[in-house]
């Protein structure tokens, strides 16, 4: 990762990187299913506890917590699809 | 531990909220496993991103607003009274109350006033005291019905027949006696115990 120059500064291609993520995070959020989309919104983007999100929702705990953890993996898999495709690696 | 089993465990791992122990497999797992490690990692940079990302702040679905809206509504429980009355007519209301109230006492006169609530204290009275009959009846009729089930639980399945028949009698009994009659229900047999005892005892099956 291109996070910081040597110096301790930020590589300006780490920037780059960085906005490229945070796009791709972006676009993968919208394309989530709902059920996972909505919780994952309210809790790391709204900053609610899950609690707070179980209530909101209707749902038990468990299952909030569950569905956090499936939506951020979905996002993670797709970041690595992207790089793989950036970089010619395997995913 | 699976790599299944291990993506289950990132947002806990995340959250510091994994047992020690857990946690350890995990690592070991991670440790081993190159393609856990590199998801892991991107698991990591998904959640940095979504929290630090201001340009990711709007909420992009019509159920995030939803449910936003339920999270940000203020939590008060409005208690609405069934009926409005309005203030002039409870006040209308009460002033006729007072008028009947005076008129009545005009025409009865404080005495006969009196005594029709004398009369009525003593209906309420007898009233209670068929409800508290009726009420006992009820207890006692639970009672044997208990009876009737212990004796068929013990097995004693031919004592059975003779308990209802007996319970039979004593709603005959029942029929015949007014309900202020303190014997209603009592005796049973013509000259043996009451029957509620006989019930209650199992006297009458070991005699």
């Amino acid at each position: 990762m291109l996070e910081t120059a040597p110096s301790g500064e930020e590589h300006p291609i780490a920037g780059i990187e960085r906005d490229e993520r945070a796009q791709l995070v972006h676009a993968g959020l919208r394309a989530l299913p709902p059920d996972l989309r909505t919780p994952l919104v309210l809790c790391d983007l709204q900053g609610r506890s899950y609690d707070e999100i179980a209530a909101a929702l209707g749902v038990p705990l468990g299952t909030v917590k569950s569905r956090i953890n499936r939506a951020r993996l979905e996002l993670a898999k797709r970041l690595m699809r992207r790089r793989a495709e950036l970089t010619g690696e395997p995913s | 531990m699976d790599c299944r089993r291990a993506e289950e465990l990132f947002s806990d791992q995340l959250d510091g909220a994994l047992h020690p122990l857990l946690a350890a497999e995990l690592e070991r797992h991670l440790a081993g496993c190159a393609s856990c490690r590199r998801l892991r990692e991107s698991f990591g940079e998904v959640v940095l991103a979504l929290r630090t990302a201001p340009e990711l702040d709007a909420p992009p679905g019509l159920a995030e607003r939803a449910a936003l809206r339920a999270l940000r509504a203020p939590r008060v429980v409005e208690i609405r009274p069934a009926l409005v009355v309005p203030h002039w007519l409870q006040a209308a209301a009460a002033g006729f109350a007072l008028i009947a109230l005076g008129a009545t006492l005009a025409v009865v006169g404080p005495e006969r006033g009196t005594r029709a609530a004398q009369r009525l204290v003593s209906e309420t009275v007898i009233v209670s005291s068929s409800l508290m009959e009726r009420k006992d009846r009820i207890v006692e009729d639970v009672r044997l019905l208990g009876v009737v089930l212990s004796t068929a639980f013990e097995g004693r399945i031919e004592k059975v027949g003779e308990r209802v028949q007996d319970y039979k009698r004593l709603l005959e009994r029942r029929k015949a006696s007014p309900p202020g009659d303190p014997k209603q229900g009592r005796e049973l047999e013509p000259g043996g115990s009451s029957a509620a005892e006989a019930f209650r005892t199992g006297s009458a099956e070991r005699s």
